[in-house]
């Protein structure tokens, strides 16, 4: 678009879809009835510029954060009051995780109820259903970071469930977790590192199959 | 048909348009949102008040530099702090502003630079925020506001745990309350010593029951300097611990009190006035008011005697007097050499004269068959033992909550109860001080009746026991106590005459007479032989004043002796030459140079102001006074004497001058 | 019999294979109308999607803007909050905690539904949508109210109320087109829905009203607390 101008003719609109990394997740032309707004809600549009924000935000936020029991409380608090628009940058980043975490659900629930799941496109909704999980544990995973009461408590109540697993696995899956047996320094860099690299290049991943599929089951 | 057409492509523009307005409305909202989204931090309260210092500073004769907008702060990396108050704080040290508004005034001067220490180090609050309701630590999430002013110095206790803050009074008073109130007792606190409380053994024959029922139930009500709390005992618990502590009635060592002598159990009216007459002469000399007072007039060293023989039993009275601390060890009281007749005579005094004629009678009760099962328990409720030695008894495994760290309680951990105070720390520290019901009803914490001076003194103290990583090179301790104790004779005398109660001497003993460390280097021995018979005071007005003990001469030898080998300093030594011409100089000197007569009097001439100099020479030696001349406040730091840097020469007329007089 | 189509199978890459599909009678893949108008992807829908974008960003802006994060006091190993909460999105699991032994309300019951929603699509259970109440219908019944009094026996026993009271309405509700043969209105909306559609709805119903107990209803030891008594 940027390079040859806005597309006029019917011919340069279709280039710029296939002639377009970004774009060319689309088909050239859509059914003008998928492209109503009631059609899908937008949902899983909604959940890609979820994501889109989220790692924008959080790669800045990682400018100013060290994953560390004694520096990561006073690096929110640099956060809060020193660095310019770090508040803003937070606070777009925890609203939008929360809203990630809604809209994904609301993603699935449309796919239900529109029946849209069924075959061919089994395949998809258990992308969809991996990646609802994934964007779950996400959220999970930032919401330690802080290192602040919530974010403490918050986890210990989580891992404690998972310490519920049968067999005796339950202590090893929370060890497994938190790198020992309470949420310390250990936990803290596991969960950063989960929550900034390892997730997200997996969710990365799963979204383009997703989309993948999305097309190969001719949807938008 | 092309009337439809036509229809169908205006409609389909119509939409399009309807998009594109969609489309250029949310773009514009968008751009706008993304514009002003950087201002959540762009405008902050702090570059109001930098702007605010600038215009002051502008307004100022003197030129003061304004400042750079921007945040400015202080990293002390040893303390882990990062403080930025001095991004509003902008004058603290610039002295120009001593009268300005805050948050722009000078800091009062202090011995610490901001550079070292920081802010919050001293004032708490939230050093690494920038907007005043969280720096000052008034959000829900920052347990440690800014320090009120009137519990400022709890910081200063923070590193200084000198028992002595020189410049910290209210710390000091605090700190010296919690030994005195024995709170270590019932809580634990590092660093805190226990004061001596009188113990239980014996008290059985010691005191009448209706006397101990009344201190139970409220020891204030029978001598209002006491420092044993009202328990709020009922009657029922009272009773049980009376009758509990009555079958007390043998001493620590097993023995029981012997017997009276035959004058004083049944003396005859002519007897009785001789010895009332005689025993009031002796209570005169012996200055027990020194220590003791007597219905609220007197020192207050020790215990009230105003209404002491409806307290104490005339067998214990005489025994006691006799060898205080075979009675009640570890008691302050000296051992006077009474003879037996004077002893007889000021015992009967006593008994005769401290009469508590108000003295409300308990209510009558039929002793509880279990009363000294009971009685044990409710010992054991009180803590009794936390403070008393009674028997093998150990006192409870701290009963209250340790104190040590009590200035890093955390808010969660504090329950306000009913309470409608402001919830701070320092609020709920002072309120339980003074009513330490105030936040529950069943807090077994009794009532000390502390005045508000002294709970904010506590409080203060309290405070400044915090779980805070303080670099050691910070901390500041007391010189290690010392411990000197005298052996031989000299050291038996002074534990019997419990000379330390008053005096110092190498670095042990409180500091209510003086301190006896260089005695001989400033007095001579003759005059400290004759002090001990007729001992005299200096200063007159005092109301603790040296008693007479009736020493034996050999005890008085063995004393000046003794003080002559040890308690004297060779540096302090000089020998002047009487002359004339000396004298004469030092008398002008004296008189017309440092005109020491407006505060002394000599020759019947002069002010009151300092004590009389006539007849020094018996008393003090000359090396003594030159010194003291030269430097008074080494001798006792308090005094008003100014130091007058006297020459060599001058300290040594004025010496020769006054030791001239006789 | 005629032949009507013939099966081409051919590595000839020039020429182009006829499309046939076979139409069983278990597929849902079945003509109902007509491919509807096609239009251009650009302009048409990227416009669109960046419209939603950009809403997306406002909105979230918006909220950044009048809403801080919330940052408590730095985490206390030493002191637990009362109640010590978990993220909103598992407060409904932490709600279940509350009812049953940490096993089946930690482990047991999201596997289940992580599994259950990973199979629905290969259940290939009444792919026509048909209305539950459309063919067998005492067979269905019988199964239907089985199945539920089993769940509601559950539920009694462990007290979990706040399940079996929304679970019992449902229940009421899925009965009425029974018992009613309106074909209009929402009652015949409701005859229409399909087996598999009360199932979710169940399902989405259960996490609503257990996360929204969790968050708003449970304050100290978990107890119950109105939300007007606690701020939050």
């Amino acid at each position: 678009m940027f390079r040859h101008g806005l597309p006029i003719s019917n011919r340069a609109r279709a280039e710029s879809v296939f002639y377009n990394f970004a774009l060319h997740v689309h088909p050239v032309k859509v059914r003008k009835r998928s492209i109503k707004f009631t059609y899908t809600f937008g949902l899983g549009g909604l959940s890609a510029g979820l994501f889109f924000i989220l790692t924008i935000t959080g790669a800045l936020l990682m400018l100013y954060y060290r994953p560390s029991v004694t520096e990561a409380y006073g690096d929110m608090k640099d956060l809060q009051f020193v660095v310019s628009s770090g508040q803003f940058l937070r606070n777009m980043h925890r609203w939008s995780a929360h809203a990630m975490v809604a809209v994904v659900f609301l993603h699935m629930l449309r796919v239900f109820y529109t029946g849209s799941y069924k075959p061919p496109k089994e395949f998809n909704w258990v992308m969809g259903v991996l990646l609802l999980v994934l964007t779950i544990l996400l959220s999970y995973t930032g919401y330690l970071l802080p290192w602040d009461q919530l974010a403490f408590w918050g986890v210990s109540v989580g891992t404690n469930m998972a310490r519920a697993v049968p067999f005796g696995l339950g202590d090893k899956v929370s060890y497994l977790l938190l790198g020992g047996n309470i949420v310390g320094e250990n936990a803290l860099v596991r969960f950063y590192v989960l929550h900034c690299f390892i997730l997200p290049i997996v969710t990365l991943g799963l979204m383009g199959v997703h989309f993948w599929r999305v097309r190969k089951d001719g949807g938008v | 048909m092309e009337l439809d057409l036509a229809l169908g492509s205006y409609l389909l523009i119509e939409k399009m348009n309807n998009q594109r307005k969609l489309f250029a409305i949310v773009s514009v909202i968008f751009l706008v949102i993304l514009a002003i989204a950087p201002f959540k931090g762009f405008f902050p309260e702090w570059k109001k008040y930098q702007q605010q210092y600038n215009d002051l500073v502008a307004t100022l004769p003197q030129r003061v530099k304004p400042t750079e907008i921007g945040i400015k702060q202080v990293w002390i990396q040893s303390l882990d702090r990062v403080d930025r108050c001095t991004t509003c704080h902008l004058g603290i040290s610039e002295p120009a502003l001593k009268n300005a508004p805050q948050p722009f005034r000078t800091h009062p001067q202090i011995h610490h630079n901001v550079e070292d220490l920081g802010c919050t180090s001293c004032h708490d609050g939230q050093g690494s925020a920038t907007d005043f309701k969280e720096a000052h630590g008034q959000s829900e999430y920052w347990d440690q506001p800014v320090l009120p002013r009137k519990y400022m110095e709890a910081s200063c206790g923070k590193c200084h745990k000198e028992q002595d803050v020189k410049q910290a009074p209210i710390l000091t008073l605090g700190r010296k309350l919690i030994v005195e109130y024995n709170c270590s007792g019932c809580h634990k606190i590092d660093g805190f010593a226990k004061q001596w409380v009188p113990p239980l053994d014996g008290i059985g024959t010691q005191v009448s029951s209706a006397w101990l029922f009344n201190w139970l139930k409220n020891p204030r009500g029978y001598w209002d300097h006491t420092h044993m709390p009202n328990f709020g005992i009922a009657d029922s618990d009272a009773n049980n611990l009376v009758d509990f502590l009555k079958s007390f009635t043998s001493l620590p060592d097993g023995s029981t009190l012997g017997t009276l002598p035959a004058s004083l159990l049944n003396p005859t009216d002519a007897q009785k006035a001789k010895m009332l007459e005689l025993g009031a002469t002796r209570f005169g000399e012996a200055r027990c008011v020194s220590c003791h007072s007597v219905n609220g007039k007197g020192g207050y060293v020790a215990t009230d005697l105003g209404k002491v023989s409806s307290k104490v039993s005339t067998d214990w009275l005489y025994h006691y007097i006799q060898s205080p601390k075979h009675l009640l060890a570890g008691v302050a009281m000296p051992r006077f050499r009474f003879t037996d007749e004077d002893l007889a005579a000021v015992v009967l005094y006593m008994k005769n004269e401290f009469v508590d004629y108000d003295m409300v009678q308990p209510p009558e009760h039929t002793p509880d068959p279990e009363a000294y099962q009971k009685g044990l328990a409710a010992f054991k409720k009180y803590n009794c033992s936390g403070c008393h030695q009674l028997g093998t008894m150990n006192r409870a495994e701290e009963m209250a909550p340790e104190l040590s760290f009590v200035g890093s309680k955390r808010m969660y951990s504090i329950d306000f109860g009913p309470s409608k105070i402001e919830k701070t720390l320092p609020n709920y520290l002072q309120a339980k001080l003074m009513t330490p019901h105030a936040f529950s009803a069943t807090a077994k914490m009794p009532t000390f009746g502390f005045t508000e001076q002294e709970a904010q003194a506590i409080t203060v103290a309290l405070l400044a026991n915090r779980n805070e990583n303080i670099p050691e090179k910070y901390v500041r301790r007391s010189l290690p106590k010392s411990t000197f104790s005298p052996q031989g004779k000299f050291g038996k005398l002074v534990g019997d005459l419990a000379c330390l109660a008053c005096h110092q001497m190498e670095g042990n003993g409180r500091l209510v007479a003086t301190d006896l460390s260089i005695e001989a280097s400033q007095a001579h021995p003759d005059w400290i032989m004759n002090y001990f018979k007729v001992p005299y005071s200096l200063r007159p007005i005092l109301t603790e004043r040296m008693p007479n003990l009736f020493l034996s001469d050999s005890d008085r030898k063995s004393l000046v002796d003794y003080m002559q080998v040890n308690f004297i300093a060779d540096s302090l030594d000089r020998a002047i030459q009487m002359s004339d011409s000396l004298i004469a100089h030092g008398k002008s000197l004296y008189f017309d140079r440092y005109a020491c007569q407006s505060c002394h009097q000599i020759e019947g001439k002069g002010g009151y102001v300092g004590p009389p100099l006539d007849k020094l020479s018996t008393r003090l030696k000359s090396g003594w006074v030159y010194h003291w001349l030269k430097n008074p406040k080494a001798f006792k730091p308090g005094t008003i004497e100014p130091n007058n840097n006297l020459s060599d020469a001058d300290a040594d007329a004025i010496t020769a001058f006054l030791l001239k007089q006789k | 019999m005629p032949k009507e189509f013939e099966v081409e199978s051919s590595s000839n890459a020039q020429k182009v294979p006829k499309r046939v599909e076979f139409v069983k009678e278990r597929t849902a893949a079945r003509v109902r109308q007509e491919e509807t108008e096609m239009v251009m992807t650009v302009p048409n829908l990227l416009v669109r999607e960046v419209i939603a974008f950009m809403i997306l960003v406002i909105v979230l802006s918006l909220l950044s803007l009048l809403f801080n994060a919330p940052l408590e006091w730095q985490a206390n190993p030493q002191h637990t909050p009362n109640p010590a909460k978990a993220p909103w999105y598992f407060l409904g699991l932490q709600e279940l905690l509350h009812y049953f032994p940490p096993v089946v309300a930690g482990v047991l019951l999201p596997t289940l539904v992580v599994v259950a929603l990973i199979v629905i699509p290969y259940f290939n259970v009444n792919l026509k949508q048909e209305g539950m109440w459309k063919q067998h219908r005492p067979q269905t019944l019988v199964i239907a109210l089985v199945s539920i009094g089993v769940v509601c026996a559950a539920l009694l026993i462990f007290h979990v109320y706040a399940m079996l009271v929304p679970t019992v309405l449902m229940t009421l509700l899925m009965l009425v087109p029974y018992f009613s043969h309106k074909e209009h209105g929402p009652i015949g909306w409701l005859a229409t829905r399909p087996v598999q559609w009360w199932v979710m709805t169940w399902f989405v119903v259960m996490v609503l009203v257990l996360t929204a107990i969790g968050t708003l209803f449970r304050g100290p030891e978990w107890s119950w607390t109105w939300p007007w008594d606690h701020i939050y």
